[in-house]
């Protein structure tokens, strides 16, 4: 009797194990899949770079029009050359600040406009990523990268524009969330001489408003997904759909979205690591580091590939 | 007779020894006995001032500080100034602070109470009772004291700044019935204003402060006794000479540490403590350096610290209200924490709070009215002692690449702000709290730090050395300051002082223009005669270039201005100009054009408000641009993809 309860319990225990393995092995072959297929996508890579290198060379030329008229004559103009020169800021906020503040709104403006064409751009990298994982044996379905990248952003641009709507209310519901669990830490950091407890309340916010704020994105994410993977235009209905899905796949879901994460922030180290070690004060070391950035913004487009394709593995393996 | 003439010599003698002995001229004697009533909030105090009318006019009135009573309502002075932070809800009526005398006579004499009155010398709000009249029966002749007993009851207020309380701490400063300055045959005993609040004579001060014995004291001047009473209250005594106020904090929650001061050059013996709040018991050691920085620097740059002990006071987070303030041997600091080791500020509150001992403190100045003379010169002693210590581009903050010193932080808000008002002002006369402070503080430092680049370190150095040691324990005014920097630099600074502590405008140079044209041979009529251009020549002739640098003056300000000039070929020349006229033309005539031109090239003037303006070049630094603008597109590309991530 004794015996046969404990080869129950061991076999049991076995399967537990295994299907946690199991689970974790299809997590890992998302996470892997992701990142062949953006391996696999040179071309997409260099189209979001080259979006985001034209939006961001309007701050070029409004940045450097600006200090052309501004310092361009004065000597203080070569104080910036060895690194920030703080001293040399003050002064420009001081006297020629309005300037910056039209930068400032412009860049704002940039930024709204890029979410927008993101939002385009976004169809484009889930239809690349559906054709691929189909092996482009759709009927009818173009194969070619360009075809399949542009007819697809433009294809789902209005239901993801529905599903930015949508997560408003998602951002309502966590923004709740927040305030109640900021409450509680506050009742219980009550009485103001407790030095610490105030200090760790301010990391507990930060790391509360970080996982919250990946969250929603992971929902946005799965919401898409599953509007390009079966071709729905049943744009709520996904949402709804990509909450239940995210809730019920927690872990794995987030283990798959912090994996990329944390891919991404070994790429910026070592970009980081790189770029410490070159002097910017020539010309010639100037455009290097310039263009180790752009190695760099290519690599976040790489990795914005990896997360869609391998969450895209992900929600087709679970499907 | 011999024996007289020993007598009259050994009184000669006792007498110079007690002269030599008291710092000050002792105008004021208190002696107080008070009580610490937690539960109330309270304190409640018996006085026993003896006051020497040092004038050579009879005096029939005193006049009184009842400082607290700045809390009592909110239509105070101070309240109505810019002192009124809500309480966060409807105030109860514990929070609010006031001081009460019941009763007031001459010692053994007549009862004054009934002789009590409010008076508002500076703005006759009826609402404030800052400043209270006691008619006198007789007028107290010249050289003659009066003592005087007082009973009253100081009610500390829950909206702490400055003093008050915050649950178990207690901050007792301005809490008792302080008396005024006779000055030049009237009272000088302003109310209580929301910028400034300081100004009384010296003398002696022995108070006794009864607490329920678990709290930890700290207080002006020297322990003289501690004694444990029956019903579970502790009294201690402190005695001092020499100071012109006395305040007090008491609170369980404090750690005392004490460590003995020594310096050998100048003599400095003292005794520092540090009571510091349980939460912040990790900042222990950057107060004891920051003191010790304090004491060296003062001591070696200004006089020797004479007092035997300094108190520096932590509040905790709640009760910040009362931190950063001054009392003779006593001050308190700011911290918290978690504050960064980089972020400097919890040594420049320190340094700066030890430094009012000085600026202040001996060199007691009317703060009312002239508080540059304390707020400036110390902010400027506090720039030097941060520069000292902490390293000239990063005393302030040190946090990675992000650098910046003490002195920029001032500068920089010198030239950010409106100018509304000068620096020498009545503190209740400026345009705004932030114009006081702007003026007071950061102008004021800004502008001696440019006197010292004008006047030389050294000679700066034995200013402010000869200012201590000429006014310490006495009360002078900015003419004083005048005189000694006139006295000791052997120039005429009026013009520097008239503009910079008396007028509100700016001082603004800048390179106007720069300009190289051949100088073309002589062509036309000369002396009957035409001349025209030798083509053959004209290919083998050393072109001349006529070379013109414009200076202009855009404020209002005037200050000598040395121009570096750089040409094409590396040459440099420099030149002075007395910068009175608008504007002012340098032209040479040479083989090389001009490359570009600078103002104040050592960096001297941090006063002129624009530093941009004050040099030019023909040939602009493109690489600098480039980088600043490719380094700020790579920042919204990564911001972008930050975005683009959604």
């Amino acid at each position: 009797m004794r015996a046969g309860y404990d080869a129950q319990v061991s076999e049991t225990a076995h399967c537990d194990f295994y299907g946690l393995r199991e689970k974790t092995m299809k997590v890992l072959r998302s996470y892997g899949n992701g990142i062949k297929r953006a391996f696999l996508e040179p071309k997409m890579v260099v189209v979001l770079w080259l979006v985001n290198f034209v939006f961001a060379s309007v701050i070029y030329f409004l940045f450097s029009g600006y200090l052309s008229d501004t310092i361009g004559n004065s000597l203080v103009a070569s104080n910036f050359l060895k690194g920030f020169d703080f001293k040399t800021f003050f002064e420009l906020m001081a006297h020629e600040g309005a300037g910056l503040h039209w930068i400032l709104y412009a860049a704002f403006i940039l930024s709204f406009l890029f979410y927008w064409v993101s939002i385009f751009l976004h169809g484009g990298i889930l239809s690349v990523v559906k054709t691929r994982a189909q092996g482009g044996m759709t009927e009818g379905q173009d194969t070619r990268f360009a075809p399949a990248f542009f007819q697809g952003a433009g294809k789902f641009f209005g239901r993801f524009f529905r599903l930015s709507v949508y997560s408003l209310l998602l951002w309502l519901v966590f923004g709740i969330v927040y305030f109640l669990l900021n409450l509680l830490m506050k009742a219980l950091t009550a009485g103001g001489t407790n030095e610490p407890a105030i200090y760790y309340r301010y990391w507990a916010r930060g790391i509360i408003i970080l996982f919250l704020y990946f969250l929603i994105r992971m929902i946005g994410d799965y919401a898409r997904i599953k509007v390009v993977a079966e071709d729905s235009k049943a744009v709520f209905g996904s949402f709804l759909f990509a909450i239940r899905f995210v809730f019920r796949n927690f872990f794995r879901t987030l283990i798959l979205y912090y994996l990329i994460l944390i891919t991404g922030l070994i790429l910026f180290s070592v970009y980081w690591f790189i770029q410490k070690m070159v002097p910017t004060q020539s010309l010639l070391f100037i455009l290097l580091a310039f263009l180790i950035g752009q190695v760099f913004i290519l690599s976040r487009g790489w990795l914005q590939i990896a997360l869609q394709a391998a969450q895209y593995h992900f929600f087709d393996y679970k499907r | 007779m011999k024996k007289l003439a020993l007598l009259v010599f050994a009184c000669l003698f006792l007498l110079n020894l007690f002269c030599a002995a008291a710092l000050s001229k002792h105008i004021v004697d208190y002696r107080i006995k008070a009580k610490l009533v937690p539960a109330e909030k309270a304190v409640s105090g018996e006085e026993v001032l003896t006051w020497l009318n040092d004038s050579d006019v009879p005096v029939s009135e005193l006049q009184f500080h009842l400082y607290l009573n700045a809390f009592k309502n909110n239509r105070t002075t101070f309240k109505s100034e810019g002192g009124d932070r809500s309480f966060g809800s409807a105030p109860k009526s514990e929070d609010w602070g006031y001081i009460d005398v019941k009763k007031i006579r001459i010692k053994d004499g007549i009862d004054l109470t009934l002789m009590m009155e409010f008076i508002q010398p500076d703005d006759h709000n009826r609402d404030d009772q800052t400043v209270m009249r006691v008619l006198l029966p007789e007028p107290v002749q010249p050289q003659e004291t009066i003592t005087i007993e007082i009973e009253f009851y100081s009610k500390l207020p829950a909206d702490i700044r400055r003093a008050g309380y915050y649950d178990n701490f207690f901050m007792v400063t301005q809490w008792f019935p302080k008396i005024g300055v006779f000055q030049g045959g009237e009272w000088n005993c302003h109310q209580y204003h929301s910028n400034s609040e300081f100004f009384a004579d010296f003398g002696v001060y022995e108070v006794q402060m009864t607490v329920p014995s678990e709290y930890v004291v700290g207080a002006t001047g020297l322990r003289r006794g501690e004694v444990e009473n029956a019903d579970g209250t502790k009294t201690y005594t402190h005695y001092q000479e020499d100071i012109h106020d006395f305040a007090w904090t008491a609170c369980p929650d404090f750690t005392e540490l004490r460590e003995p001061y020594v310096l050998s050059d100048p003599p400095v013996k003292t005794e520092m403590i540090l009571l510091v709040h349980r939460t912040h018991l990790n900042l222990k050691d950057r107060y004891l350096e920051s003191l010790k920085n304090g004491i060296e620097f003062y001591s070696q740059n200004y006089g020797a610290y004479p007092y035997e002990t300094i108190t520096l006071v932590d509040p905790p987070i709640k009760a910040l209200g009362a931190g950063g303030m001054e009392y003779p041997t006593l001050f308190t600091t700011a911290g918290v924490s978690f504050i960064p080791k980089g972020f400097r500020m919890p040594e420049m509150v320190t340094i700066h709070e030890f430094g009012h001992g000085y600026w202040y403190g001996m060199v007691a100045n009317n703060e009312f009215e002239e508080a540059w003379l304390d707020e400036g010169i110390n902010s400027y002693s506090e720039i030097k002692a941060m520069d000292k210590y902490y390293g000239e581009d990063r005393s302030i903050i040190d946090l990675g690449p992000l650098k910046i010193s003490d002195a920029l932080i001032n500068r920089a808000q010198v030239i950010a702000s409106g100018r509304m008002d000068p620096i020498v002002r009545k503190s209740w006369g400026f345009y705004s709290g932030g114009s006081y402070g702007l003026n007071v503080y950061q102008k004021a430092a800004v502008t001696l730090l440019t006197l010292e680049n004008y006047l030389g370190s050294d000679v700066m150095g034995d200013v402010m050395k000869a200012f201590f040691d000429r006014w310490k324990f006495r009360h002078p005014k900015t003419d004083d300051f005048i005189d000694v920097a006139e006295e000791v630099s052997g120039q005429d600074l009026g013009w520097f002082f008239d503009q910079f502590l008396r007028s509100p405008d700016k001082l603004d140079y800048a390179i106007g223009s720069l300009r190289s044209r051949e100088v073309k041979e002589p062509e036309g009529i000369f002396q009957g005669q035409l001349k025209t251009p030798s083509k053959d020549k004209a290919k083998d002739r050393e072109k001349i270039y006529k070379n013109e640098v414009v200076v202009v003056r855009k404020g209002e300000l005037v200050f000598p201005q040395e121009v570096l000039i750089v040409f094409e070929n590396g040459e440099k020349i420099r030149e002075e100009w007395d910068g009175k006229d608008r504007w002012t033309r340098f032209t040479y005539y040479k083989p090389v054009e001009l490359k570009s031109a600078q103002l104040d090239p050592e960096y001297k003037l941090l006063l002129d408000v624009n530093h941009i303006n004050n040099s030019l070049t023909r040939k602009p630094d493109k690489i600098s641009p480039l980088k600043c603008a490719l380094d700020m597109m790579l920042k919204f590309q990564k911001l972008l993809t930050v975005i683009s991530m959604d």
